[in-house]
């Protein structure tokens, strides 16, 4: 608790200018990514980390926060006005929004949307700052083994608890690990799987592969199925008298808020399933649920705030326990080691003042979004009739670009297209990439602690887990991750096959109990 | 029984065929010239590991594929395609020109290669207005020329325009 009043204590002196406006032109950048169709905060981090090679820590760190919750608030617009989510967080938003928008409220639900965003980010970077250093502080009593765990735990909640099969989750978290391990190896120093090539001895350069698995592959798919600029002749202003939810609404606001935060701490789960959850919730708890999908304004408030909300919960164990909590935020850990810092308690105690600049950053983040949200709308909604050719060669520009600013090597050209291709491959076989680059950032860490703790127990496995009962936890944890996707399974299929036995024949007359 | 070869049989063979060649690359690493610290998981050990895990589940894909769990969709109508070229053949394309791409962009300079890329990527994906397709590709070149020199003090390859500077 301490170590939080001493994070509090600096907050205010921590957001210096060169902060402050990598963190507008972040949250500006965020907003258009998120508005377009088929973008999302994923690819504009991913194209964003190596410009962040050239900038100080706080203030990259604070591009990439700004880039996150601008792109997580930006998909409200789209959802508003052309009735599709412009990133897949905002697909609860669009069942109230773009309802509303049809009756000619679409101003009072960008509003609306804009206002939530704004409460839920401020909400979840508060409990970032109060929740993060006393996790941080309670993780430093881990050893190896501890680590190895909750290493495992994040990858394996990520294979198994992301959308798509278990078993292909796992497979593309382990090619990740494998990508990991070439190079030197880091306890012995011996040369791993480098073909020869001396440019690879500090292994796959972490800027190729993230880009390349995230951005190229999109770009493929895009390619693939090219769309045309969207249509929209609406014209969205600011009402201003939809501030008053902001108190008139409080409790809804707040129980959206929690639910962001809670969820986005428990990795894979994600911004889209707390904003459904919340919209759940918000239509049981409301005293008219009937209205909710036909132009509900708490059905936006909900969404808006839990999926905004979600941003903060997903820095918590990113930042305390070095786990990211989704691929966004593993990218970011990327940025972070970019600046040789290593995301974990250790942070907490070495670079307090790098860490108090990210969470101002985050704060005053949540605050910016307000203003800069509403006044970007009208010109954000011009963007999205940009001809989708111009926006591909964009991107595809930026990408080579970026990539190639690191060390001005063609290898890291040669990396990226590879990994372009495989998560291409990838994603058309349903084969998780998010696994692949958690797993590939997380690689080091769980191999280092791995084979510590292997040295630390000289064979005896079970008594030495068993000694660690924080170890053991998360080991279980593990395996209910690994177990629940398929008892789930097995329950709907049992639901199936109970519903299709249930059916009576056409004719015949149903059984009387 | 119906196999789904595309989505789970063909995938995972790559997978496996990766997963042998890394349990090859770890029987010839000079584990012993490195050192053993202290007995435990060696620097072949871990990846031979993940090689086994890798091998195990993939076989495990191939397995959901051959019980058929999900069955074909042969009873629907297909979509009609769409006009013009097979959707999976545009990536493939793409992916050419972006491989010769890489491989002129030293000697033929950034500044000339990068408009030629983009001119073709944005034609690939159905622009015909040969006028915008030009002027984006020109500007996009030099806008990110423009930053890296500028705001990085980078110099992108030069290529056939050195001469000019030399």
């Amino acid at each position: 608790m301490s170590e939080t009043l001493h994070i509090l204590l600096d907050l205010g002196s921590s957001v210096d200018w060169a902060t402050a406006v990598m963190l507008v032109f972040g949250l500006v950048l965020g907003i258009l990514i998120g508005v377009l169709p088929g973008m999302g905060p994923v690819l504009g981090v991913a194209l964003a980390i190596p410009f962040t090679f050239y900038i100080p820590p706080v203030p990259s760190i604070a591009l990439l926060i700004g880039i996150y919750q601008g792109g997580n608030y930006g998909g409200a617009i789209t959802a508003t006005v052309l009735g599709i989510p412009g990133t897949p967080m905002a697909a609860a938003t669009l069942l109230d929004a773009h309802p509303m928008a049809l009756k000619g409220e679409a101003s009072e639900a960008v509003t609306l949307a804009t206002v939530a965003s704004f409460f839920g980010t401020s909400f979840s970077a508060i409990a970032l700052i109060l929740v993060a250093p006393t996790l941080a502080e309670f993780a430093l009593r881990f050893g190896p083994a501890e680590t190895f765990s909750l290493a495992l735990l994040g990858l394996t909640a990520i294979a198994s608890l992301g959308e798509g099969s278990t078993v292909k989750g796992l497979v593309a978290g382990l090619f990740g690990l494998t990508v990991a391990t070439i190079g030197n190896d880091p306890i012995t120093g011996l040369m791993r799987f480098n073909f020869g090539l001396t440019e690879l001895q500090g292994g796959i350069n972490l800027v190729s592969m993230l880009m390349g698995i995230f951005a190229v592959s999109e770009l493929l798919i895009q390619i693939e199925r090219p769309v045309r600029a969207w249509q929209t002749s609406e014209r969205i202003g600011v009402k201003f008298q939809m501030f008053r939810a902001l108190w008139r609404r409080f409790l809804g606001h707040t129980r959206a808020s929690a639910i962001g935060v809670a969820i986005g701490t428990i990795p894979a789960v994600g911004a889209v399933a707390s904003s459904f959850l919340a919209y759940k919730l918000a239509k049981d708890f409301s005293n008219h649920p009937e209205t909710f999908g036909k132009g509900e304004p708490d059905g936006v408030i909900a969404s808006e705030a839990a999926n905004s909300a979600t941003t903060g919960g997903a820095m918590i164990p990113m930042l305390a326990l070095g786990i990211p909590g989704d691929p966004v935020v593993a990218i970011m850990m990327g940025g972070l080691l970019i600046q040789g810092l290593t995301p974990g308690p250790t942070l907490f105690f070495t670079n307090v003042e790098v860490l108090t600049g990210i969470f101002a950053a985050f704060l005053v983040g949540g605050v910016l979004l307000l203003p800069i949200g509403l006044a970007s709308i009208p010109i954000f909604l011009r963007v999205l009739r940009t001809p989708f050719p111009a926006l591909l060669a964009g991107v595809l520009v930026l990408t080579v670009i970026g990539t190639f600013l690191v060390q001005q090597y063609i290898v890291d050209l040669w990396q990226l297209w590879l990994f372009g291709v495989i998560g291409y491959a990838m994603r058309k076989t349903g084969f998780s990439v998010a696994a692949a680059s958690i797993g590939f950032v997380l690689g080091p860490v769980l191999e280092v602690n791995l084979r510590r703790t292997t040295i630390i127990m000289s064979g005896d496995f079970t008594g030495y887990i068993l000694s660690r009962p924080i170890a053991l936890t998360i080991l279980i944890l593990v395996a209910l991750a690994l177990v629940f996707p398929l008892v789930q399974t097995a329950i709907l299929n049992r639901g199936k096959r109970s519903a299709a036995v249930a059916k009576p024949l056409p004719g015949s007359r149903p059984s009387r109990k | 029984m119906t196999i789904d070869w595309r989505n789970d049989v063909l995938p995972a063979l790559p997978f496996i065929g990766f997963a042998g060649w890394l349990l090859y690359e770890t029987t010839v690493l000079d584990v012993e010239m490195a050192g053993h610290v202290g007995g435990g998981m060696d620097a072949a050990g871990y990846p031979r590991a993940l090689a086994l895990l890798i091998a195990g589940l993939s076989v495990l894909v191939i397995a959901q594929g051959i019980r058929g769990r999900r069955p074909l969709s042969a009873g629907k109508p297909l979509d009609a395609p769409p006009p013009g070229l097979h959707p999976g053949i545009r990536p493939a394309l793409a992916m050419a020109a972006i491989v010769v791409y890489t491989f002129i962009m030293i000697p033929v300079g950034f500044l000339i290669a990068t408009p030629v890329l983009l001119a073709f990527v944005m034609f690939l994906v159905g622009d015909r207005n040969w006028v915008r397709i030009g002027a984006t590709a020109v500007l996009l070149t030099f806008a990110t020329w423009a930053i890296s020199f500028f705001g990085f003090n980078i110099l992108l390859p030069e290529g056939w325009l050195g001469v000019l500077t030399d």
